[in-house]
């Protein structure tokens, strides 16, 4: 009996931190409807920048608190920072723009704090006068995590306080339920939004500080928070701050007893009850459909043209050039061909359902994984052979699709998107986890092409042919009646349902379809690395997708082409050169979207047509 | 109770209620539509009218109150015919609950013959004129499971013909994005044809256009209508059109209907012109 109050405790101290971190992005959320990637990183910012604190200014009494909550404001003040000078640039753009650009700040985040804090696990001084634990009912408990507990109900008294009784609060509330009042704002609406972000930030970077004597901090922190903190407020509604409260409880205690009968599948836990809690209620506990509505991915991509005659010819020159390179580019470069051919394919995969589908998903790399994981284990535990393991992969991708975008459909926007995001991590957590099967993040090694295509040669040659085929399907399936139906209803649903087309069942079929390709060039990929790992399956992959179709613009399937080579190639470059692939990605993302939000396609195109204009 | 489907209403609405929250929108609307009929649903903004459309067409389950639709309409001419013939016991009877169409989906209630324009128009907006038509096409004949062939080249001649219905047959490669709003409407009007509906349902179908334009829409509306064998049910602001189109008029006010009758009767009747013709004539 006693043992379990310790573990609700234990649960509740964990939703203490989680309640922290999670009400400043909803409030972020609620306020500018930009749903903050970067919210983990301020909150490990929070905690690399108390750790310094604390060994400047010493750590006995006041300094330790002092610390802490300088800490909190430097965060406060990073978060404004970044919001005058990245957010308020881009409230305009898609909101799938939005994640992108917080991404970037995410990966450029990692890269700065892993050069000023190195790369080892810092651990924290303890709390003065909070050290040790005490006796409940006979079961020791330790007292900074019943501190936490007090200081996170503070902070929720305080929070409604603030928005119930004074005028900024009310502002920020009204501004929360009624998005035409903002509008209204003018000026104010640009401070505002700053100081909500530096408030938001600010609770993020107090949930980082106050981590400092209960556990090491590290480089991961910003990811393992991130991921909770999302299934928090979604699990809550998003914006709601009530919501973060009630989901923080309930996704702590979940972990408090999961890890008692599920030790190995916690994360798993976490995503399924996620998962059921938006399958009953699509738009979290807290949340509401009105509020979603406006805010609907809207990534419409503008007239789908059917390509001019020329085009034919340019085909068919890049398809020699492509046949005759093993002539003379060499083993390197045959290589990084390879990679780019099968980048490219997923990454059209992405934009058939982001673009004709209209859908936002964050969690692509599911089925890329899928088709890896599926050829991995196929060679290694049934030792099948390379052409049953290749056409093995897109129907387990489909399946996978099937199973999870049943849930995902049901929901729109930016909860379709995480509801995506969240299976591929469930599936990732398991890939991690369970060391016996996947090896953990030590991967499947060994997955060698059979011998007739083991050469480099032949292998490109196998791997132009799929990805040819498949990027020409996917091609034509944009101008076929169900790349059409997908159209119409990204479009515009309302109308697509009035005229005959059930508009989830087409974006769920959309979803298995581009979930298949995604799966062949995920086995594809096994077979030329040889080995699969985790990250095969993480945001990091899908968002590598991102990249490529966004750099070569959304606007048509050969965007994803031009996107792989573009990025896949500059990649390997600079990765020739430093270790800091993560700065370097989040930087060409921000760029892309601050300077070239169509995409180097997009906008050569859209200079084209401006000069056909002046012309007539 | 069965009765002769020959001379039941194509449409009846029957004490249609729905409130949003608080909001009381329509609070046991009755009607009947009968087919070959342009009728006309009237009130000021907020009566509830889109509310009552889109209980009709699906898109909102009534908290209360049902919607029948009886495929199996005859117009009053045809119905007049047969009665004087006395040939209406030999025709088939029904159970009304057997048209009962409450709360299912505007997708299964499309293909039963109902086609629909948007107050605020809702078109398919990165095709072109002639391919949004051709998507309706392919959505009302189950066409859009299909993985081969080019969506572009199916049911041209067919979405042409809706096309010229409506005078858009020249715009036909143009993208939406490029309409004139009056054409936007009427690009509406052909997308709903193309439903082959027997009951046709237009929020607003004139607002914001020019005024000679409106005349042209509801006098092609008003052909369509007798020549195809269809029940019109429309809303307006604009009195010219109500006035000389409409054959019935149902105003609403407040969720409720206030009046029902001919144009001369609803010109004529005292609580009308208070609660809506006496504030001015065009709210639109
Ligand atoms: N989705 C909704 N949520 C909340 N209230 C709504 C919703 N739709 C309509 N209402 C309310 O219901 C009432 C009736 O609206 P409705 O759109 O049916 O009026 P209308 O007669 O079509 O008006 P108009 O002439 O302006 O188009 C209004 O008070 C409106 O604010
Ligand atoms: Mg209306």
């Amino acid at each position: 009996m006693s043992f379990l109050l310790i573990q609700f405790l234990t649960g509740l101290s964990s939703a203490a931190v989680l309640f922290l971190v999670a009400s400043g992005l909803a409030l972020i959320f609620g306020v500018t409807r930009i749903l903050n990637f970067t919210h983990g990183s301020l909150y490990m910012l929070g905690a690399f920048i108390a750790y310094t604190l604390t060994q400047r200014l010493g750590s006995d009494g006041f300094a330790f608190w002092e610390s802490l909550l300088l800490s909190a404001g430097a965060v406060g003040v990073i978060g404004a920072g970044i919001e005058i000078l990245v957010l308020r640039r881009i409230y305009a753009v898609p909101e799938l723009f939005q994640l992108l650009v917080t991404f970037a700040l995410v990966l450029i985040v990692q890269d700065v704090a892993l050069y000023i804090w190195g790369p080892e696990n810092l651990l924290g001084p303890q709390a003065p006068g909070l050290q040790g634990s005490i006796q409940i009912f006979g079961e020791p408990f330790p007292t900074y995590d019943l501190f936490l507990i007090g200081m996170a109900v503070l902070v929720c008294g305080g929070l409604s306080l603030f928005l119930n009784k004074t005028k900024l609060g009310i502002l920020i509330r009204a501004a929360t339920e009624d998005r035409e009042m903002i509008g209204c704002l003018g000026v104010n609406q640009k401070w505002l939004f700053t100081g909500v972000f530096a408030l938001g930030s600010a609770l993020a970077g107090l949930g980082g500080a106050l981590q400092l004597p209960r556990e090491s901090i590290s480089l991961s922190m910003d990811m393992s928070m991130i991921l909770e903190v999302f299934v928090v407020v979604v699990i809550g509604g998003l914006g709601s701050i009530r919501g973060a409260a009630w989901a923080a409880v309930i996704v702590g205690l979940t972990q408090a007893f999961g890890i008692l009968i599920f030790p190995q599948i916690t994360l798993v836990l976490l995503f399924l009850i996620m998962a059921v809690v938006l399958s009953i209620k699509p738009y979290g506990l807290f949340g509401s459909m009105e509020e979603m509505q406006i805010e609907k991915t809207t990534l419409a991509t503008g007239a789908m043209r059917r390509e001019p005659p020329f085009a034919k010819w340019a085909w068919m020159a890049l398809g020699l050039i492509l046949l005759s390179l093993p002539l003379w580019i060499g083993s390197y470069g045959l290589t990084l061909a390879s990679e780019i051919l099968i980048m490219a394919l997923f990454s059209a995969s992405l934009y058939f359902i982001m673009g004709p589908g209209g859908i936002g998903v964050f969690g692509h790399a599911l089925y890329f994984g899928l088709g890896a994981y599926t050829a991995a284990m196929g060679v290694k535990y049934l030792s099948v052979t390379m052409p049953l393991a290749l056409l093995a992969a897109p129907f387990v991708a489909i399946a996978g699709a099937l199973l999870f975008g049943w849930f995902c459909v049901r929901s729109q926007g930016i909860y379709l998107a995480m509801l995506t995001f969240a299976f591929a991590q469930m599936v990732w957590a398991v890939a991690f986890q369970w060391y016996d099967v996947t090896g953990g993040d030590n991967g499947l090694l060994g997955v060698w092409p059979d011998a007739w295509v083991n050469g480099k040669t032949a292998f490109y040659y196998l791997t132009l042919a799929l990805t040819g085929a498949g990027f020409f399907m996917l091609r034509h399936l944009v101008f076929t009646p169900f790349g059409y139906a997908l159209r119409g209803v990204r479009d515009n649903a309302k109308r697509a349902e009035a005229v005959g087309l059930n508009g989830p069942k087409i974006q769920y079929l959309g979803l298995a379809l581009a979930g298949a390709f995604a799966g062949l060039a995920g086995a594809l990929f096994a077979y030329s690395k040889g080995s699969v790992f985790p990250t095969s399956l993480d945001l990091n992959t899908t968002m590598r997708a991102y990249v490529m179709t966004i750099l070569g613009g959304i606007g048509s399937i050969t965007g994803p082409l031009t996107g792989s080579a573009l990025y896949t190639t500059l990649e390997s470059e600079i990765s020739r050169e430093t270790d800091m692939w993560r700065l370097f990605l989040g930087l060409i993302i921000l760029a892309i979207i601050l300077f070239f939000p169509r995409g180097m396609a997009g906008t050569l195109s859209a200079w084209s047509e401006r000069r056909k204009e002046q012309q007539t | 109770m069965s009765t002769p489907v020959a001379l039941q209403p194509l449409l009846s609405v029957d004490a249609l209620r729905k409130s949003f929250g608080g909001v009381e929108a329509v609070r046991g609307v009755s009607f009947d539509v009968r087919l070959g009929q342009l009728v006309a649903l009237i009130g000021t903004n907020g009566a509830g009218k889109t509310t009552t459309f889109n209980c009709i067409n699906g898109q909102l389950r009534p908290d209360s109150g049902k919607v029948f639709y009886n495929a199996g309409a005859l117009t009053t001419e045809e119905r007049m015919a047969l009665e004087q013939a006395g040939e209406i016991a030999k025709h088939p009877t029904q159970n009304r609950s057997d048209d009962n169409i409450t709360g299912r989906p505007p997708r299964r209630i499309t293909k039963l013959g109902i086609g629909r324009t948007f107050q605020i128009t809702a078109t398919f907006a990165s095709m072109t004129v002639l391919e949004n038509i051709q998507m309706v096409l392919i959505a009302q004949r189950k066409k859009w499971r299909r993985l081969w062939g080019v969506a572009g080249d199916l049911y041209r001649e067919e979405a042409f013909s809706h096309l010229e219905t409506v005078g858009l047959a020249a715009q036909g490669h143009r993208h939406v994005a490029t309409l004139a709003y009056g054409d936007l409407k009427r690009l509406e009007l052909a997308m709903a044809l193309a439903c082959q509906p027997k009951l046709l349902l237009m929020d607003e179908p004139t607002a914001g256009m020019g005024i000679g334009e409106r005349d042209d829409l509801m006098r092609l509306t008003h052909t369509i209508a007798r020549k195809k064998r269809i029940g019109v049910l429309f809303t307006e602001h604009d009195t010219d059109a109500i006035f000389n189109y409409a054959d019935w008029i149902i105003v609403m006010h407040r969720g409720e209907v206030l009046a029902k009758g001919t144009s001369d009767s609803i010109k004529n009747n005292v609580t009308v012109r208070e609660a809506y013709l006496g504030k001015g004539n065009d709210h639109a």
